[in-house]
């Protein structure tokens, strides 16, 4: 039986990190799974909540944005604009929190038994995906409502799941590994997603913000996703701005690339800085 | 032999900051260098860069320095040490939950470590998600959990509550859970930081054999543990940690009583004997409750010719003589009683008189005879407390380890039992029963 063999010194005590990754990918299944469970467990509504808590949080933004506010909708019905703002942005907003605060609630984990640290905020986002999918339901309901058929495009949005997962998932990343030694980074990040919902075209369509600054708003990674969103399940090129879809590709590559980067170089000194 | 473990010259430094933990600092006071770094030396609210450079070495430490030793393929190691001596460091380096500082480790074999139990129990799952989730952060694989499923729940006994979640569970039947998952590891290497201690008496048994098939399949094991019992069952060899340093590396006999002997000697600074005992004296921890009704006045041990002395023959009885006096009535009358312990403070056993003292006001004195050969050779040490059981168990005073006292073997030849034999006969007690041909 060929035997492995572990070299630890004080640069490098992995070995071979991502052959420890594949092997442990069992492991990954295990805590989304758990997960899974426990968020599954303790609430006696259980899934309604995942539906209830945006359905709300629509009524309350369409309410602001289109009735007060009065914002231009190209003839979609406000509701259907905030929808396909808020999902997309939930996505995000809870990726990028899951993870970040993944390593500090598994604190005991990472104190107590060696496998590659990235298997904790992996798996952290699994749950975030499936509140997503599951908050499907309200899309099919809303465009049934209001009788609106989606297009082909319709089949693109496991695309802008994935995007917005992978954008969040960069960030999420850094957010992580910064959070262990500076636990500022755990009050600073809700209030930064707070004032995101403004900044992100979530209660609002991009067409709004004028021509002469939509580059620059573009610049916004979450802008390219939200578009994404609302062009699948809309199908109305005149809401959004195309070239921010481009943005935020380049954005998830890139974020993804350096989040990890960040966090392997962080991880040594993990078990040691909780 | 073929290798197992190679570390050399490890070692780990660990900084501490102003609290005293190395905890993460805030990202404000990184700002506040960062801008004090800013504005120069003028602020006199922040340290100069060398200051502060200074003031950092001052809280950092060395938990292991310069460490270096082999274990080859199956040698059951213990290591040993006091608290802080860098054990638990070691194995979490060892186990990959920390990097070194410096030094190298070579570990040839599939590692699994135990440094607690029930790692990632989740109290909101039950027990048999739990077993899964526990089993997969120890690294068995879902195929391997499935086969061993059925034995790990017979062995933890909670099989009917296994469909329950273990919030619900009692501490005991936690434990034994947890336990049982560990208990069914398959690894080359087992790293374990005292995780037997669990469960009931008859759950302990059971989990220490347990530990003892797992470590006698010819797997390479690298144990913490305090008791000293334990590890000469367990260990073959012994790695004794000082300050971070390996103080000794060699069989499991010699390292432990190296150990102990250096434990006694930080105990006692002076010398080690002591006869007699009237408080107050610092060296001494006399426990007295304030609605004691007593007062121990001396205590002392004395040969059979009533002198005075802190080496006695195991082959002669010997005596202990205590004087106390009950400051006040104590309706329940008293209860004097003789403790005896082994060098390490391990309890040998507890004499008590067959009758209680009277309860009226007065100086009272107790001896107690020591029959021969009750005690073998060794040193130990003896404690005597005063006691009433009524419907509550009372304590006047407690005088532990208050004499400290040698058995010796004066002549060998005078134990006709030993039939020429010279050799040591270990133990804390030999008696003489009763023997013949049948």
């Amino acid at each position: 039986m060929p035997k492995d063999t572990i070299i630890i010194t004080a640069e490098s005590q992995d070995g071979n990190y991502w052959r420890d990754l594949w092997r442990e990918r069992e492991l990954l299944a295990f805590l989304a799974w758990r997960d899974l469970l426990v968020r599954y467990k303790q609430t006696f509504v259980g899934i309604a909540w995942t539906v209830l808590k945006p359905l709300a949080v629509i009524l309350v933004y369409t309410f602001v944005f289109g009735v007060l506010a009065q914002l231009p909708s190209h003839g979609v019905p406000y509701t259907l604009i905030v929808l396909t703002g808020l999902l997309p942005w939930q996505l995000f907003s809870t990726v990028m929190l899951v993870s970040s605060d993944s390593l500090l609630s598994n604190a005991h984990l990472v104190q107590k038994v060696y496998f590659p640290r990235i298997i904790i905020p992996v798996s952290s986002i699994v749950v975030c995906i499936v509140d997503h999918l599951v908050s499907f339901l309200i899309i099919f309901l809303m465009l049934a409502w209001f009788g609106v058929a989606p297009g082909w495009q319709f089949l693109l949005l496991p695309f802008v799941t994935f995007l917005a997962v992978c954008c969040a998932l960069g960030l999420g990343l850094i957010a992580a590994a910064l959070n262990v030694r500076y636990r500022d980074v755990r009050q600073l990040l809700p209030i930064l997603l707070q004032i995101g919902v403004f900044v992100c075209p979530v209660g609002y369509a991009t067409s709004l913000v004028s021509e002469r600054w939509q580059w620059l708003y573009a610049l916004n990674p979450v802008v390219g996703i939200i578009d994404a969103f609302r062009w699948c399940v809309l199908g109305k090129t005149e809401l959004i701005f195309p070239p921010s879809i481009l943005v935020s590709i380049v954005f998830a590559v890139v974020s993804l690339a350096v989040g990890v980067r960040v966090f392997r170089r962080a991880e040594p000194s993990f078990a040691d800085a909780m | 032999m073929s290798l197992a473990i190679r570390v050399e010259n490890l070692g780990k430094l660990y900084a501490i900051n102003r609290d005293g933990a190395p905890a993460a600092s805030s990202l404000r006071e990184q700002m506040a260098r960062g801008f004090g770094r800013l504005i120069g030396q003028g602020s006199p609210a922040v340290p100069r860069p060398d200051e502060r450079a200074a003031a950092v070495r001052d809280k950092e430490y060395w938990a292991l320095r310069d460490i270096s030793f082999e274990v080859n393929t199956g040698e059951r190691v213990g290591v040993i040490g006091a608290n802080g001596a860098g054990k638990s460091t070691l194995l979490k380096i060892l186990s990959r939950v920390t990097a070194p500082t410096e030094g190298r480790v070579e570990i040839h074999g599939k590692v699994a470590s135990l440094l607690e139990v029930g790692t990632g129990f989740h109290p909101e799952l039950s027990g048999r998600e739990n077993i899964f989730l526990n089993g997969a952060i120890l690294g068995m694989s879902r195929q391997e959990i499935r086969k061993k499923f059925d034995q790990i729940v017979d062995f933890s006994g909670v099989e009917k509550f296994i469909d329950t979640p273990v919030k619900h569970y009692s501490s005991g039947m936690y434990v034994r859970l947890a336990f049982s998952v560990s208990a069914w590891l398959e690894p080359d290497i087992l790293i374990v930081d005292e995780v037997l201690a669990v469960g009931d008496q008859a759950f302990q048994t059971k989990s220490a054999a347990r530990m003892r098939e797992l470590t006698q399949e010819g797997r390479t094991v690298l144990f913490v543990s305090h008791s000293m019992a334990t590890m000469n069952q367990m260990c073959q060899k012994a790695l004794y940690l000082e300050n971070g340093r390996v103080s000794s590396f060699g069989t499991v006999e010699e390292t432990t009583i190296e150990y102990q002997r250096d434990v006694i000697e930080q105990i006692e600074q002076g010398p080690w004997h002591r006869a007699e005992f009237t408080p107050p004296d610092a060296k001494v921890t006399l426990t007295r409750p304030e609605d004691s009704a007593a007062t121990l006045l001396s205590v002392r041990i004395c040969d059979r010719q009533q002198r005075t002395t802190e080496f006695l023959d195991i082959a002669e009885s010997f005596e202990i003589e205590a004087s106390y006096s009950l400051d006040r009535q104590v309706p329940d009358g008293v209860v004097p009683n003789l403790h005896f312990y082994d060098e390490l403070g391990g309890r040998v056993f507890i004499s008590l008189p067959a009758e209680r003292m009277p309860g009226t006001k007065g100086v009272y004195s107790v001896r107690c005879t020591i029959p021969a050969f009750a005690l073998n050779v060794g040193r130990y040490m003896a404690g005597f407390a005063l006691s009433t059981f009524g419907t509550e168990t009372q304590n006047h005073f407690d005088a532990q380890f208050c004499l400290r006292f040698e058995m010796k073997e004066a002549d060998l030849a005078l134990d006709l039992r030993r039939h020429g034999y010279t050799g040591a006969l270990p133990g804390f007690a030999r008696p003489r029963f009763d023997w013949r041909p049948a």
